[in-house]
Parts: structure tokens; sequence; C-alpha cells
């Protein structure tokens, strides 16, 4: 697929969407329809990782975008919640774009700190992701009456994660122009809650966005970053990190390090990476679903 | 023409001699700096080798270098010219810090 093609199919195509950009910058769209809907979400692709327990990322993410075409019913976007790559280099960034050109719905992609390794890490994963009306990563859309925002907390040098003033700011102004009864969705890669301190499984400053996301009455947090399923509720918001389609990593605070579970048997790979389907219900409730490629 | 074959012979080995041997090795372990700390003299070499499964970078915090993406078993080098202490980091894990005290003496 040609790199005018692949970007037209990053972001908007086929959602049918009518969006403009607002005062500030915000990216509002109008909602085209009211009924439950699904989306999916996969992470943690890291296309160049090349050690175990997974010597060959491309092909189980082609196996899960396979997965994800062959759904019965096609989901309205794809959201990819960052660490595409592993060490953000130009041809990883190239073997990732080629093989989710091949889904069928449109995709969004939010950055891992894998893609954005050094400001080239950085500047490659905009070239290849971002979309033209949100050039700094991150962006809000409307759809079947949910407001979806995706953050970007791995882009700060000396600290990850961290989402920084600026996108607080725009957060906060986002965030004040919707109703309380509003369904929010919140996509990013680093945990906003504290999973585990000790190994950075935590957003410094993502307090702060848990405190604006409080008065609402239905929010759903979805991230990636540490390769595995855990939910975790704080009042109305619900947390849901999503297992990656290269390996797993150990339990929170179970092993020495975080990192590939180099050691785990070649038949129980598959059993753990996968995808995410999420379903958007008439009241805005999202039921999610995690799906394991074996 | 044996000269010149000498000469050429010559030039080749200086082209390709390797870098000078490091005056300390640091590696990148269970996602940790060991060690965390190594002093050396001005024009030394530090060398640090990534023995993770996973990647992991080496930053000074004022940006004066940066070792890009190292993968596994993959190894960078950097000189230090000036004496100084140098505090690094991993962008990938920045709970991983180390640093380099170059002291004042006679280096390379």
């Amino acid at each position: 697929m040609k790199r005018t093609s692949f970007l037209e199919h990053v972001g908007w195509t086929g959602l049918g969407l009518v969006y403009t950009i607002g005062s500030g910058g915000l990216v509002t769209a109008a909602a085209d329809a009211a009924e439950p809907f699904t989306f999916v979400q996969i992470s943690d692709s890291h296309i160049g990782f090349h050690q175990a327990p997974n010597t060959d990322p491309p092909s189980t993410l082609r196996a899960a975008i396979e997965a994800i075409n062959a759904l019965p019913v096609q989901p309205r976007f794809v959201m990819h919640t960052g660490d595409v790559t592993h060490l953000s280099k130009a041809a990883e960034f190239d073997t990732a774009k080629q093989l989710l050109a091949s889904l069928r719905a449109p995709l969004f992609v939010i950055p891992g700190e894998h893609d954005a390794i050094g400001s080239d890490g950085t500047k490659l994963f905009l070239q290849n992701f971002a979309r033209k009306d949100a050039p700094q990563g991150w962006y809000a859309f409307d759809l079947g009456g949910v407001h979806f925002l995706s953050i970007v907390n791995v882009f700060n040098f000396e600290k990850m994660g961290l989402i920084g003033n600026e996108q607080l700011d725009w957060i906060r102004k986002d965030l004040a122009a919707q109703k309380t009864t509003t369904p929010i969705v919140v996509f990013g890669h680093v945990p906003l809650y504290t999973v585990y301190e000790p190994w950075g499984w935590m957003t410094e400053d993502g307090g702060k966005v848990v405190a604006m996301l409080q008065r609402f009455d239905n929010v759903t947090v979805l991230n990636g970053h540490i390769h595995q399923v855990l939910e975790h509720t704080e009042g109305k918001i619900r947390f849901r990190t999503a297992a990656g389609t290269a390996y797993p990593q150990p339990a929170p605070g179970t092993a020495a390090a975080p990192g590939p579970l180099k050691d785990l048997p070649p038949e129980k790979l598959l059993s753990t990476i996968g995808y995410r389907t999420a379903r958007v219900e008439e009241r805005g409730q999202v039921q999610t679903v995690d799906k394991m490629l074996g | 023409m044996i000269a010149l074959l000498l000469t050429a012979l010559l030039a080749q080995a200086s082209a390709s001699s390797p870098p000078a041997k490091p005056a300390a090795v640091v590696h990148l372990r269970d996602f940790k700096f060991v060690p965390a700390t190594v002093h050396v003299k001005p024009g030394d070499t530090v060398e640090w080798i990534n023995d993770d499964a996973d990647a992991h970078t080496v930053d000074s915090v004022t940006k004066a270098f940066d070792s890009g993406g190292l993968d596994t078993h993959e190894s960078w080098a950097h000189v230090f010219k000036t004496a100084g202490s140098f505090a690094y980091f991993c962008d990938l894990h920045p709970y991983m810090k180390g640093v380099v005290i170059v002291e004042k003496g006679t280096g390379k």
C-alpha cells in the first residue's frame, strides 16, 4: 500500500463522521449513530523484537489482524495503543505500517515509549501514524454518543509516563465541553493509575486526568504497556490494561524486573497475546472482551 | 611495489583499528546499570552492554550523549573528554539511573 493511501486508512476513513477543528485546536465530531457498536484495541506489537518468547512478532501481529478482519461484525475502528515498534527504527515502522494496512476497519495509533526513542523515533512515529489534523499526537472524537480521548504519555524526556502541562490543559478544555452523562473512553499507552511504581508502571501526572474524569457517570480507560490484562476501578472509572500482540510480561512485582517472559514455553505464547473487542451498549457502557490468539 | 603494498596494508589496518579498549564497562542487567557508578579519566572510553531481553538506552540527563535504542546484546561506547560528573538514565525505563565520574588527572 502506498503511503498516501495508508494515511487515508489511518483515522477517519469509513467512520462516516463529520468533524471540525474548534477553538483551541480541539477536534470534535458529530456522532452518526446511536446504536450499539464495537471497536477493537490492539497493543504492544514490538515489531523488531526477536528474542524469546517471540522471535517473530510480525507473524503474531498478522494473526491478530486476520482474527479482527474475520470478526462477523467489523469494528467501527481499531485503536493501537502503542509500542508498535521495538526500537523506533524506520524499517520497523515500515513493517508495522504494511501489516496494519491490511486491517479492514479504520485504524488509529497512539505511541508507546518504544515508538518514541530519541527525537528521531518521535519524528518517525508522527510521520507514519499522526493524523494530519492532530500533528502533536493527541486528539478527541465522538462516535455513537461516546466521547473518545486519545492521549500521549510517552513524549517527555527523562520521565515516563508523563502527560505534561500542554496536553493536560488541552484535556481540561476538551472535557469541560462534555456533559456529565456522556460516556467517556480514554486511550493511552502507559496506565494512568499506579499499577506498580517500582517498575514505572504508572503515569506520574495521570492522577490529574483521573481527577478531571471523576465527575462523569461512565468512564472507561484503556491502556497497554504492561502486556497483560488487568482490571481496576476507582469510583465510576474503569481501567483496563490490554495484552500485547508480541509477548507477555510478569505480573506486577512477581519477578526481579519487568520485560519479556523469556522462559515461557513456546506452546503457551499464543494464549498470552491477542486483542480486545469493546462493545458500546445503548447506554454507553463499554463491555470489553479479551481474545487471545490461542 | 612491495613498499606500496605495505603502505596500503598499513593504511587499511589503521582505518579498521578497533576503538580504544574501554576503561569501564557497564552492563544493563535486570533493568539496572551495573555498576551504577564508574570512575574514569579524561579521554577514557566507557562501554555499555545490554544483557536484558528488553531494549534500553543510555541518555545523558543534559542530552550530552544518547545511545539510541540498544537491542539485546548490543553495545555502545562513548569517550569522555573532560572532567566532571555525567548522570544518565534509560529513556525507556527512567528509573534506571547511572553516573560516570570523570576525575581530573592524566588520561589518554
